[in-house]
């Protein structure tokens, strides 16, 4: 399959997080194939990809959740089942679910602690990082999504991991909880902590994060910074004939789609487009760019990675 | 130490240990009253591991035990937390013995206190009929011996969790095993029943009426038991890719 694959070269220190040639297969059905990134110490790195893509999986992976079918996933060099104290260097939130309705978060945080074999003295600190301590007595059973979110990311960070792995964070958040976790994101960034998060958030992810992973199909197709991502602008025109004008302008390579009488043309510069038109005697009424935005590039990544797919 | 801790605070932190423990004592009693109440006077004489209420109380306990330990994996996998367990540990098989040992003390508490609180019962109500028990050493040896099956029934229902993963299923196959599948099989067995788990673990209480194998057997083959079951879970429990995790 081939798929546009973007690089960019990262600082050479050794990543937080390493992945190399992970494949996962589940019965005929290939989940992750041939995927490769690095996150690099003291950034959020967006994980990006739609539904089924392999993030989860990749996710899982990493921390030792799931088993490769072939592949290594490396925190700082070692696998996840090698680190002396996991969740101490690893601060993982994959299943914001996973808490017994009959606990209060107090007790769930105090089990995780034991586990963990971190102080119970962390567990009223987290609490109330999170803004859970007026309710620490109740029952999770009695929780809001929201509220379940918080206490996911206080049991992420019990063990003061100096790596965040976060899966879908934001899910489930109203605006002041996608805030509020945005900040607790850029924050931990600020102290120098490695943040590797997945999101259909696109837009909360093109807020926090300082480089973007994009995956589709199981396979990587984009690895690079959000301004490289979204370098490309987004050309606008109006036309007479813009049934002919998108048939020109797709035979030299450019994506369109149709809104209206409005034109969106990514892949030729505004200068290119006005040139067409002249040469092709298609009358514009307006012709204009404007920035790309993350959401609009992934979209356009995806489904050209779906059409080569399909055919 | 820590691991040990947060188990016993997984099971000390949910209504439904209590609620089992609660219901064991309750059926223990109300079964030994039962019986006793019932029974001819003059068979309420002789050694208290004789009487059929000691062996209504092996069966009992082996259930509600099981239970426990089926209860303490399953609800892992129900709530999802068994995530949280395996990214906090990576010593998964130390985990899972600490999950062990805890399932473990509960049954023996559950025993104990389910015994001494129905005997005590069960002999007021002989004395009150007029009836009375020779109790001995054997008696002791009898009772510490139904205690310690239901510590180790409670490892075998951590086993079972383990293995089956779907609560209502695993409580399904506890139950029928219990009540169903070790009478059928000694019954159609013949020598080879009496080496079940059940039959073995009436053998190590040395319950009358019941043709268990003698206590050390018992105890040999119950600990054989566990560690075949164990031995399982440990490998379904570390080798398994956790699908119902995130």
């Amino acid at each position: 399959m081939g798929v546009t694959r973007i690089t960019q070269a990262g600082p050479p220190s050794e990543p937080a997080i390493e992945v190399r040639g992970l494949r996962r297969v589940f019965g005929s059905r290939t989940v992750l194939d041939d995927v490769d990134f690095t996150v690099q110490p003291g950034s959020v790195t967006g994980f990006l990809g739609p539904n089924g893509a392999g993030k989860s999986t990749t996710m899982r992976i990493i921390v030792g959740l799931d088993r490769p079918t072939a592949g290594v996933a490396l925190i700082r060099g070692d696998s996840y089942r090698e680190l002396v104290h996991p969740a101490r260097q690893v601060g993982t939130l994959i299943d914001s679910s996973g808490f017994h309705p009959g606990r209060t978060a107090r007790q769930h945080l105090l089990i995780l602690a034991d586990m963990i074999g971190t102080s119970s003295d962390r567990v009223d600190q987290v609490l109330a990082d999170v803004g859970l301590l007026s309710d620490a007595g109740r029952r999770v059973g009695e929780y809001s999504l929201g509220m379940t979110r918080r206490l996911g990311l206080a049991s992420a960070v019990l063990g003061e991991p100096d790596i965040l792995i976060l899966d879908e964070p934001s899910n489930g958040l109203d605006p002041a909880g996608i805030r509020w976790l945005r900040d607790r994101l850029k924050g931990f960034a600020a102290e120098g902590g490695t943040v590797f998060v997945s999101s259909h958030v696109l837009g909360e992810i093109a807020q926090v994060a300082d480089k973007i992973i994009v995956i589709d199909h199981g396979r990587i197709i984009a690895d690079t910074s959000i301004e490289a991502f979204t370098v490309d602008p987004v050309v606008v025109a109006r036309s007479a004939d813009p049934i002919r004008f998108t048939s020109v302008l797709r035979e030299r390579g450019a994506t369109i789609e149709m809104h209206g009488d409005e034109l969106e043309i990514v892949g030729i510069a505004q200068d290119d487009v006005g040139l067409v038109a002249h040469e092709t005697r298609i009358p514009l009424f307006a012709l204009s760019s404007r920035a790309q935005t993350l959401e609009e590039r992934f979209l356009r990544l995806t489904e050209e990675v779906d059409e080569r797919v399909a055919s | 130490m820590n691991v040990l801790r947060a188990e016993r605070r997984k099971l000390s932190s949910t209504w439904t240990t209590r609620a089992l423990w609660f219901a064991a004592v309750v059926v223990v009693v109300a079964g030994d009253f039962t019986t006793v109440s019932s029974a001819e006077v003059d068979t309420l004489a002789g050694r208290l591991r004789d009487q059929p209420f000691h062996t209504l109380t092996s069966v009992n306990l082996s259930l509600f035990a099981l239970l426990v330990g089926v209860r303490s994996t399953t609800d892992e996998y129900r709530y999802r937390t068994i995530g949280w367990t395996m990214l906090a540990r990576h010593d998964r098989s130390r985990a899972l013995a600490a999950k062990a040992v805890v399932a473990g003390c509960y049954g023996l508490l559950i025993g104990l206190t389910a015994q001494a609180i129905g005997i005590s019962v069960a002999l007021l109500t002989i004395s009150g009929r007029g009836g009375r028990l020779d109790l001995d050493m054997g008696d002791v040896a009898a009772v510490a011996g139904l205690t310690l099956a239901a510590g180790i029934w409670a490892v075998l229902g951590v086993a079972v969790g383990v293995l089956v993963r779907n609560q209502v299923m695993a409580v399904s196959i506890a139950i029928v095993w219990v009540l169903a599948i070790e009478n059928l099989g000694s019954a159609f067995l013949g020598t080879a029943g009496r080496f079940l788990p059940g039959q073995s673990a009436h053998g190590l209480a040395m319950a009358g009426g019941i043709d268990g194998p003698p206590p050390l057997i018992a105890l040999g083959l119950l600990a054989l038991y566990v560690a075949l079951f164990g031995a399982m879970a440990a490998h379904q429990f570390d080798r398994r890719a956790l699908s119902s995790v995130g």
